[in-house]
């Protein structure tokens, strides 16, 4: 092809000499005098290459072979400038790679749609709770509201409840857990979903004692390839699942992950199987308790706003329908309503957890690039000002602006591409980086990002914006060139062109020092919080202690029974070598989670406003001394029945409900009311101790007030109690709980246990994982700032070495004239600073959720950020600074 | 464009210059020069800007296929490419030359009293 163009144009450009000689002949003939006679025929013509240029044009293809030619010569031009050229790549790679990193990580948290058939129109309803003046949003209902919205919400087409579960599968090597959902029997219908094999689950199915193949199970298209090769004759086979025998009737269509963000569910079985899987403890007929995330269809045409309303508006009358009398009037209730958002994308707790640092660092990546992209601009400025003179030519030998402007898009883009190709390494590795970081096998499943299509195309379009940012500028500047000045300078000497571009260049500079100044300020507040957070006094020791979480739910031992397994395990840990103290408690510190409960005193009664603001958990013997908490008074739980009717107070419980001593041997009453079964009743008990505080549910808030009870056949939740080993290492720890595991509940799941150091460090992942990236970025900041720096100055003392001559042939000193630089550079920060400030305070809001005895506005750490910035500066401008000062004034005068 | 029109009475509008060249082709073969020279007696200020802006007209031409360029000798014995009307170049100069003729009576018509210059 191109061959065939490059004949063709040989070909036109001898025609168009030969028409040339022409008319200069017969100017010939006419009288003029040879050399006339040659330029008047040119001047006929006009200019020569334009001709040449459009006719190409005419042939078509002409926009190619000028790609080609600028492709080239860009290639050419960057070649030989490596510095620039590896300097752009890799700020554009940096740049563009940390905000396609964490957009994908937004995208595959916030943005993936379900794999279902109109995802639009699903909506997610759930119960917003008002207790005395904080709303707790997303909980679940329960199958009688769900029947009474179906009946009543006439804008749903469908309406289905859904309970992540974990099943456990007996196999041909032992017990396994496998992630699965206990779902309502119309649930894929709602959902739209097709089968891969069998069939889906139906309302037929979902029925009490099982429907016609017995218990139904679907599994996912996953499963069925992993452990069935695909093979379709599974279909019908029975399972033993959680000790139960299930059919499986199905296969759920390849990619759908169900409706759970993060969640891969290998099981699907009907809610009627939850009582035979939970026994006594089962919820599906208690009409209090809530425990189904809700979904549902909005009918064809309805509108999201429209309906919402209505289901809003129904909460009444559904509780009235489906609450037992007991709970209905109660201030919790009164105070209640449905939420309903839009349910497109799935939901999980991980959203709750995740959106907002996302976001936070969606908008420090974007920050980081744009810094990165105002950079390259001045970068590109300054290539543009050395390469004036041959862009005059150029123009001067009839390239349009147009042509000039494409041939430095086109070098812009080139480098782009460059640097988006690296980007997208740069992206997984970010990816990857993160999710090691959050070190949760949940959000790695939720955002496992690998580089696909759409991760491609985001960083192309962000290649290509970055492109036109940095590359439109210097492109359009260049373009408008006055030619004859230009023309006239032989490049050492200042030019028009030049001058304008140093002034657009210091006009960017300040810009980009004060981002990179709010990103600084930005990091400086993240890392004071964790450091903050790190340095409150805990009132526990967390070094070498093993949280091991029991799922005791299957075990023959119920009520008393499991009392004493969880004593004989306790006893058994506590011989093995290495293990010092053993305990067991309800809640362990700062897992996130906690129990309430509501506590008087004869000298403190309930109060009205918040009868619920004590902590309250259950725990075994000997907690506190494996905790390494202080006991200030009193005597410990003793780990035997004599323990019932006994409680231990903290310190803040103690001061809260007995202003006035002694506290040892006072009564506390215990308002008992379940929503679940309606009923309230009042438990009382008798202090034998008081510890100190500790930091409780998480690291921000103060120590609240905690009332300890001692473990009994009717704790709640007896069947997932949690072990605390206390040893000489982690593995002696470990070990023990897995020899008492195996001898004492061999059939249970083994739960991974954890350290409390990492329950600790994972109560501040969000801090933590805030701080290093922002941290990171601002490091990235400061080097491009520096980067800008250092090239404005560079080219501010190559433009002036003629006049620094002087001054040093007129007696200025090196050291004066080194100064003279950097104060160059402080003006840029003086104007920059400023500006600067308010863009932290602005960013200190937005971050302000996250911080932790943080002012946003916090002179010192501003004043840290502006030295840090200051000092990158400084280092950025030593450089050229020194190259000034060490000018030699003969050979600058020389050169002038 | 049209803002140098002062100057060019004829606007240099594309299709003028092509009809012009079918025009000059139509009376046998000729080499760029000739056709350059023949339109400039014809009509005196259509190639003002310059003989260049024939060449991309000329390959517009051979590009539909109006005419056809084959190599041959000049009047004084140089080596030249001559252009040579098609069938189809013919039958588009006839159907052109006569909608050009409808046109210009019907702006004659209109135009009669012609001012100095009426453009803004």
């Amino acid at each position: 092809m191109l061959t065939r163009w490059s004949k063709r144009g040989k070909q036109l450009e001898e025609e168009i000499r030969a028409h040339l000689a022409l008319e200069a002949e017969e100017n010939l003939e006419a009288g003029m005098p040879p050399d006339e006679a040659r330029l008047a025929a040119q001047r006929k013509f006009g200019n020569e290459l334009l001709a040449l240029e459009r006719s190409r044009e005419i042939w078509g293809a002409l926009w190619v072979e000028r790609l080609v030619q600028d492709l080239r010569f860009a290639l050419r031009q960057l070649r030989k400038s490596p510095g620039f050229t590896v300097t752009a790549i890799l700020t554009l790679a940096l740049g563009i790679g940390a905000t396609t990193g964490i957009f994908s990580l937004t995208r595959a948290l916030l943005l993936d749609p379900l794999p279902v058939p109109d995802p639009g129109s699903l909506v997610r309803i759930s119960l917003v709770v008002r207790n005395y003046g904080s709303a707790v949003p997303d909980l679940p209902l329960n199958r009688f509201m769900i029947a009474s919205l179906r009946r009543h919400a006439t804008l749903l087409s469908g309406i289905f409840g859904w309970s992540p579960y974990f099943f456990v599968l007996k196999q041909d090597t032992g017990l396994h857990t496998y992630d699965g959902a206990m779902v309502s029997g119309d649930t894929f219908q709602v959902l739209g979903l097709r089968p891969a094999a069998g069939r889906l689950l139906t309302p037929a199915d979902d029925r009490e004692g099982g429907g016609p193949d017995g218990w139904a199970a679907v599994i996912s298209y996953r499963f069925w390839q992993e452990h069935f090769g695909g093979d379709a004759s599974i279909i019908g086979k029975t399972l033993t699942l959680s000790d139960h025998t299930v059919t499986v009737v199905g296969v759920a269509p390849r990619g759908f992950e169900g409706v759970m963000v993060g969640a891969q569910p290998d099981f699907y079985l009907p809610l009627e199987y939850e009582p035979v899987l939970r026994g006594a403890g089962s919820q599906l007929n208690q009409r209090g308790a809530v425990w189904l995330i809700t979904w549902a269809r909005l009918r064809p045409g309805a509108r999201f706003a429209v309906a919402a309303a209505q289901i809003r508006a129904l909460f009444r009358p559904v509780i009235d329908e489906t609450l037992p009398a007991a709970v209905l009037h109660t201030p919790v209730v009164e105070h209640s309503g449905f939420g309903v958002d839009r349910g497109g994308t799935g939901w999980s707790t991980l959203r709750a957890t995740y959106t907002r640092p996302l976001l936070v660092l969606q908008i420090l990546t974007g920050v980081v690039l744009l810094v990165g992209c105002v950079n390259l601009a001045g970068l590109c400025l300054a290539r543009a000002t050395t390469r004036e003179h041959e862009l005059a030519v150029r123009a001067a030998l009839g390239a349009g602006r147009v042509r000039i402007m494409q041939q430095i898009l086109v070098e812009s883009l080139l480098l782009a591409c460059a640097g988006g190709t690296l980007a997208v390494g740069f992206a997984w590795i970010t990816d990857r980086w993160l999710l090691r970081f959050l070190d949760n096998k949940e959000a790695a499943r939720a955002l496992g990002v690998h580089p696909d299509a759409a991760l491609l195309a985001i960083t192309a379009a962000g290649a290509i914006a970055c492109a036109l940012v940095f590359g439109l500028l210097p492109a359009w500047l260049a373009s408008r060139l006055p030619l004859e000045p230009a023309l006239r300078n032989t490049g050492r000497n200042q030019s028009h062109g030049a001058r304008r571009n140093l002034a657009v260049r210091r006009m960017f500079l300040p810009a980009q020092l004060a981002l990179t100044l709010g990103l600084v300020a930005v990091a400086a507040m993240l890392g004071a919080t964790v450091v903050h957070l790190r340095a409150g006094a805990l009132g526990f020791r967390p070094g070498n202690i093993v949280l091991a979480n029991t799922d005791f739910e299957r075990l023959p031992q119920k009520g008393e029974a499991l009392v004493q397994v969880y004593r004989r395990m306790m006893e058994r840990m506590s011989q093995m070598p290495g293990v010092n103290d053993v305990s067991v408690a309800e809640d362990t510190p700062l897992s996130g989670s906690s129990h309430v409960g509501a506590f008087s005193s004869d000298e403190s009664p309930e109060p009205a406003a918040n009868p619920f603001r004590y902590e309250t958990n259950e725990i075994g013997a000997n907690y506190f001394a494996t905790l390494g908490t202080r006991m200030l008074a009193g005597r410990d739980f003793t780990g035997t029945d004599a323990d019932a009717g006994t409680c231990i107070l903290n310190r803040t419980a103690m001061n809260l409900l007995f202003p006035a001593l002694p506290v040892i041997g006072r009564t506390v009453r215990q308002r008992i009311s379940s929503m679940s079964t309606g009923t309230a009743y009042t438990e009382v008990c008798r202090v034998i101790a008081v510890v100190a505080d500790t930091r409780y549910v998480n690291l921000r808030d103060a120590p609240p007030p905690v009332v300890y009870l001692p473990i009994t056949a009717k704790s709640d939740h007896l069947y997932s109690l949690t072990f605390v080993i206390r040893g000489r290492s982690l593995s002696d720890e470990e070990a023990a709980y897995r020899t008492a595991l195996r001898e004492f509940a061999p059939d249970s799941p083994d739960t991974n246990p954890t350290s409390l150091a990492e329950q600790l460090d994972e109560s501040m992942a969000r801090e933590s994982l805030l701080s290093v990236l922002s941290r990171f970025f601002a490091v990235l900041a400061l080097l491009l700032s520096g980067i800008g720096i250092y090239g404005l100055t560079a080219s501010w003392v190559a433009r002036r070495t003629s006049e620094i001559g002087v001054r040093m042939a007129l007696g200025a000193t090196r050291g004066g004239i080194a100064s003279l630089v950097l104060r160059q550079t402080l003006g840029l920060l003086v104007m920059g600073a400023p500006a600067g400030i308010p863009l932290a305070f602005v960013g200190g809001r937005v971050i302000r959720t996250f911080l932790y005895e943080v002012n946003p506005g916090s002179p010192g750490l501003l004043l840290l950020a502006v030295l840090l910035l200051a000092i990158a500066a400084l280092a950025a401008a030593w450089l050229p600074a020194s190259r000034a000062a060490s000018v030699d004034p003969v050979d600058a005068l020389r050169a002038e | 464009m049209s803002t140098h029109a002062k100057d060019n009475p004829l606007d240099l509008l594309q299709g003028t210059l092509d009809l012009l060249i079918l025009q000059t082709l139509a009376f046998g073969r000729a080499h760029g020069h000739a056709i350059a020279r023949s339109i400039e007696r014809e009509s005196e200020e259509v190639l003002r800007v310059g003989h260049g802006s024939l060449y991309p007209a000329l390959q517009r031409l051979l590009k539909l296929k109006l005419i056809v360029a084959e190599d041959g000798v000049s009047e004084n014995n140089r080596k030249a490419r001559f252009y040579r009307l098609t069938a189809k170049g013919r039958a588009a100069l006839n159907h052109e030359a006569t909608k050009w003729e409808r046109f210009s009576r019907a702006m004659a018509r209109i135009l009669r009293p012609l001012p100095q210059e009426s453009r803004s």
